[in-house]
């Protein structure tokens, strides 16, 4: 299982601080994410800023970055009110 | 270590665009360390729904201008020169910022968030950013060139801005004030790739790396 760590938006929206999913990859992540909470769709969970075991997934393979057992990703909405 | 921040203020230009919810409390909290001048550029006027958050909108001054506004009410207690310009950053108006020390980003829209982004590349200004999204915020320093803003919004678009309440953008242009001060001071430890997010409803802070 992959330890999915919600913040921000998404922290309050879905009220709760994680979940734990079977997922493969970032995108298939993000599917299941959007899937199960649908409050968020897919194309709008692509706008977050995305950490898979604290390193940007930006640096890694980006949605086809792939996940295994024990991963833990962070993942919010950058703010963008003043 | 309070000296040293006061005295690198001292003589420091600092611009703050946007005079709403996160700019009206960096005015005030600028304004209080009394820097050489302060700049204030926005081009909206207040209305009633601003008066939840927004720390110079009152029942007077809906309807006036936010900069001018801002003007009138830190012209009372600050030594600062302080210069109103009661319209919009634009492109081509950005040219004032020219010979500014630092810039404390108070937008509310990604479009203005970029346009300072280049500004900061093209007159080699360090940026203080700031945005607040109900109940949490995040800051950072955007150094020129670093194109921080870019890697923090890689799709050049965020979800909807919900509704916020008066103290989320106070903390959060707390910090940047902070952050700025210590920037000025040479005492700075937030790296340029880094942001701060705060999640006041679970107390939540955390430094991110981008």
């Amino acid at each position: 299982m992959v330890k999915v760590e919600f913040f921000g938006i998404y922290r309050l929206s879905y009220k709760m601080s994680s979940w734990e999913v079977d997922a493969h990859s970032i995108s298939d992540l993000l599917k299941k994410l959007s899937k199960k909470f649908p409050v968020f769709t897919y194309k709008e969970l692509k706008n977050s800023v995305i950490m898979v075991n604290d390193v940007n997934f930006l640096h890694l393979k980006k949605y086809k970055t792939k996940l295994c057992d024990g991963d833990s990703v962070f993942i919010m909405s950058p703010a963008s009110g003043g | 270590m309070i000296d040293r921040i006061t005295q690198s203020i001292r003589d420091k230009k600092i611009a703050i665009i946007g005079a709403g919810g996160l700019g009206g409390n960096i005015i005030n909290y600028v304004a209080r360390l009394n820097p050489q001048e302060i700049h204030i550029f926005d081009g909206d006027v207040f209305c009633k729904s601003n008066l939840n958050r927004q720390l110079f909108c009152t029942n007077k001054t809906i309807g006036l201008n936010k900069a001018i506004c801002a003007h009138d009410a830190i012209i009372d207690y600050t030594l600062a020169k302080v210069i109103a310009y009661p319209h919009h950053l634009i492109k081509s108006n950005s040219y004032m910022l020219d010979g500014i020390d630092v810039i404390m980003d108070a937008t509310d829209n990604l479009a203005v968030r970029y346009l300072l982004q280049s500004i900061s590349d093209e007159y080699k200004i360090p940026v203080i950013h700031g945005a607040i999204n109900g109940l949490y915020g995040q800051v950072a320093i955007m150094q020129p060139d670093s194109q921080l803003l870019s890697k923090l919004n890689a799709t050049k678009k965020t979800l909807p801005t919900g509704a916020t309440l008066s103290y989320v953008p106070a903390l959060i242009a707390s910090v940047q004030v902070s952050e700025m001060a210590k920037l000025l001071a040479g005492i700075s430890t937030l790296e340029s790739d880094q942001f701060i997010i705060i999640d006041l409803l679970t107390n939540d802070t955390r430094i991110i790396k981008l």
